[in-house]
Order: structure tokens, then sequence, then C-alpha cells
């Protein structure tokens, strides 16, 4: 049987093994077929593993276009970030249809990992007036944190988180206990201070903990990412997945987890913050590229200052970034005030 | 009497078909509007041709004379859909007979497509392609490998990092 005239022939007889029937097809069938398989991320993903040719077209060509389908234009690298950066469509790709899991979104990280906020108590009951270094961020105490959402995006919100808050939340209180500065016990190393080594909760989870194929919108959107950070980084262009993410229903409580990526985040507030207050990373490996740790963002004092702790210490929201400005993190449902 | 046009095959066996057949195959149709009779296929086996005209006598068949006035009615719009990928066969029993027809070994289905997509039969192209992709549905990629004899050829390295890029698609639930 005569080969055909494509170009691609040739090349697919070395790379996949003269004697595999794949070698015949050119790349525009095995392209074709590749297409049919795109309902299911999975498919894709694990023909990814089978050998070089699949996998190069696969995370060049197949990644890019469903990307370029399934995401903001915003988000998409221009054709020299994506040839500079091998892993730009397949980090996306992994963005948009995988969830971290649990782990990944650091729930079965020990709350204790939290105890520098919980060394301050909770913000709702700081003294207004106390002092403050805020020298750094004089700029913001004009800009008063905006009003709750009120839209119905987030739904863990409830009619009593709005009374409550319209009778206790006060912005400057919360702009100052931004930037208290922390004494700890002596002899206690701060936690944020260089690499720590994570402790893990002791506790049986009951559904997976590593990283799956999400449930929900297999995409991305600023809009979710503008209800996370706190008002100081709405410059920021952060985008995560719909609510409610990927919901994983555990015995104690719901975890609504989800996954986002900051476009241009070395040019972000959230670095410069990250970088100005030289915090440390935690051994938590990003999901979504190589990055062996990452930036907690709640320690970090980037997310909305609204987000409380449950009675056991949790976090009610968490979220966590690498230096590619990937984001893994949890949603719980807010502890309604009795 | 239908209009007959001879097919020769790569190893030079000819083949008569009605006209009607032979369209199946869009590049044939418009050679032969080029008023050419006799089509040489140097590219195409005769055992792969024998099949493809099976597949293209059936279709012309179903096509001239369907059963129902739905199953036309579904032709009808398929073919003036811009989608170029994936129209369903309407008819079942046709259908059923498409699901026969590419009970085959891989490297058959894969003369058959080369040589459809070769004619431009876009049905033939897109049934093959479908039965490919889903023998691919549900497989891990070691038994990828092994259904289409495909050699792993990643570095220990590579195959380290793309197993942790991509474990999290592993599973089947």
């Amino acid at each position: 049987m005569a080969s055909s005239a494509s170009t691609g022939t040739a090349a697919a007889a070395a790379a996949t093994g003269s004697c595999s029937p794949f070698a015949s097809l050119s790349d525009d069938i095995v392209l074709n077929i590749l297409a049919k398989l795109e309902a299911d991320p999975r498919h894709l993903a694990r023909l990814a593993c089978v050998c070089s040719r699949l996998s190069s077209l696969i995370r060049t060509v197949c990644y890019r276009s469903i990307c370029s389908r399934s995401l903001p234009a915003d988000l998409l690298p221009s054709p020299t970030e994506a040839a500079a950066a091998a892993s730009s469509w397949p980090s996306l790709y992994k963005l948009s249809v995988c969830c971290p899991g649990l782990y990944r979104a650091g729930v079965l990280l020990e709350h204790s990992d939290f105890g520098l906020e919980r060394d301050i108590g909770p913000h709702l009951t700081f003294p207004v007036g106390s002092s403050s270094s805020s020298s750094s961020s004089s700029s913001d105490l004009t800009n008063p944190v905006p009003p709750i959402p009120s839209d119905a995006g987030v739904s863990c919100w409830s009619l009593f988180d709005d009374l409550y808050f319209d009778t206790i939340y006060d912005p400057s209180e919360v702009e100052d206990v931004s930037f208290v500065p922390i004494d700890l016990p002596p002899g206690e190393s701060p936690v944020t201070v260089g690499s720590v080594v994570s402790k893990w909760r002791k506790q049986q989870w009951a559904g997976p903990t590593n990283s799956h194929l999400a449930s929900g919108l297999w995409s991305l959107s600023r809009e979710q990412g503008n209800k996370l950070l706190a008002s100081r980084f709405k410059s920021d262009c952060l985008y995560i997945c719909d609510w409610p993410g990927c919901v994983h229903a555990e015995e104690k409580r719901k975890y609504m987890l989800f996954r986002g990526v900051f476009k241009n985040f070395k040019r972000s507030r959230v670095w410069k913050t990250i970088v100005d207050s030289n915090r440390g990373k935690i051994e938590l490996s990003c999901a979504f590229c190589a990055c062996r740790e990452t930036w907690d963002l709640h320690s970090a004092f980037c997310l909305r200052r609204v987000f409380g702790f449950h009675d056991d210490g949790e976090p009610v929201v968490r979220a966590y970034v690498c230096e590619n400005g990937h984001v893994s993190g949890a949603w719980t449902d807010r502890p309604l005030f009795a | 009497m239908a209009k007959m046009i001879k097919l020769v095959s790569g190893d030079g066996a000819e083949f008569e078909v009605e006209e009607e057949v032979a369209f199946q195959s869009k590049i044939i149709k418009d050679i032969v509007a080029d008023a050419d009779d006799v089509i040489p296929l140097p590219t195409v086996s005769s055992k792969v041709l024998i099949q493809v005209i099976e597949y293209c006598r059936k279709h012309a068949a179903v096509n001239s004379f369907p059963l129902s006035p739905s199953s036309s009615a579904a032709a009808a719009a398929s073919s003036s859909s811009s989608i170029s990928y994936s129209k369903p066969v309407s008819d079942p029993a046709l259908r059923a007979w498409d699901n026969e027809f590419v009970k085959l070994n891989n490297s058959s289905l894969f003369d058959i497509v080369i040589a459809a997509n070769y004619l431009d039969i876009e049905e033939l192209v897109d049934l093959v392609l479908e039965t490919v992709a889903d023998r691919i549905k549900g497989k891990q990629a070691q038994e990828i490998r092994r259904q289409f004899n495909i050699e792993n050829d990643f570095t220990p390295e590579e195959e380290e990092a793309l197993r942790r890029e991509n474990s999290w698609a592993f599973q089947n639930n």
C-alpha cells in the first residue's frame, strides 16, 4: 500500500514506529480522530501519554483548539508566548477541565497553618482605632472595602450575613487588621518565613483527594476571580472557574473546589504583595504546572477580608498560587450566625 | 441502462461500477465531469477498493431510495449543514450495516480511511474515524499502545513528567 501524499506521514512513520498502523495515517486524519475525542477531556490527556507523536499533536494543536473555543480570549497566550513555553496550552487545558482535588486545594493542610490569623483573632472583634503599620498601604485606606456583592453568584451568602454586616461591618477596621505586625511567642518560628513543611490533617476523607476531572463548566471567568480577591487587587486579572466549582461533600462540611489563573501574574499587585512581604512558600505543589511550592493567598491577605473562619479554625475560603499564577482553592459554606 | 464507470486499482484490477455508486466519491464525480470514464487509482489496492465500492454501493442505494420520508429529510438537512464532519446516518438499518462493515482490524480500517480520504467519501471517512475513536475511549495509555501496536518512545523522564501531568485523567468514574 503506497503512502499517502501528505507530508506528515514520513515523519509519522519514524515517530510512531513503522509497525503501527497509526504510522500510515497523515496528521490530518489523526487530528480528525482526536477531534472526536474532545467530549471527555480525559481521552486526550491519556492519549498524550501514549507516544511522542500523539503527545505533540495533542499538546500543540488539540489543546490550543479547545482552549481557543472554551476560554476567554484574554487568557490565551500570544504565538510568541506559546512558542516560548511549551506548557502554555497544556496548563490552560488542565486549568479548564481538571479539579485540583482536596489535596492540591490545600484542604488537607492543618488549620494551624492559618495560625497567624488566629493570633490576631477573628477580624470582627478587633477594636476600632488600634495602631497600625499601614505605611505600605496608605493609598488603600482611602479606598473603603466595597460592600458585599449582592448578586447571587456566591450561594453561601444568606440573609443573616447581610443583616449582620449591615450593622457590624466597618471598612476601616478591616484595613487596620491587614497590616498589624504580629508578635509571636519566643521560640516559635513564623509560619510565613521560608519554606515550611506542611502539616497534614489526620482524618478520613470521603471523596477523592487527588486531582480529577472537574464537574461543572470547563471554563474560567474573570467575574468569579473578582469575588475572591480583596478590593485593592481589583485591577489584577484573576480568572477562576464558575461557582460552585467541583463540589466535594465531606462529613463535616462541603468544599467547593476551584481553580484559576492570573493573567500576567508577575505584573500583578498580588505578586508584588507576595514579594514585598517576603512571604514564605508552602510545600504544596501546583496542580497545573511543575512548581513544587505555592503561596497561601489567605495568609498573604490577598483575599476579601469578609471571609472568616469556622468554629474549628478552618478558613471559609482558601487559595494557593504558584509562581506561574495558577490558583487552587476551596470555598466552604459560610457559618450562619444564630 | 445505468452509466458505468471503470475504476482501476493500484495493482491493475478493473472494477465497473454504476455512476451513482462511483459518485459517492466527490473526487470521482469531479473527474468524470471532465468526460473521463476510466479512472486509475494507483494509491488504492484492489482489496481496499472492493471494500470501498461495497460501501458506496450500499449507500448509493439507500440515498436513491430512502426507506422513509424522515430519513431522506434528515439526509437532506445534514447535507446542507455547514458542519463538515459527523453527519449521523439516520436510517437504523443502514447504521447497523455500517457497524458490521467496520468490524475489521485496525490495519484494514486505516487502509480504508486513507482511501476514502483520498477519494473524498465523507461519510465513510467519518464512519471509520468514529470507529477508531470508539476503540480509544475508556482505555489507558498502555492499552491503547497494545491495541494499535504503538511503540512507547518516551524517555523515562518524559514519561514520568507526562504521568504527573495527566494522572488526573486516569480514573474512569
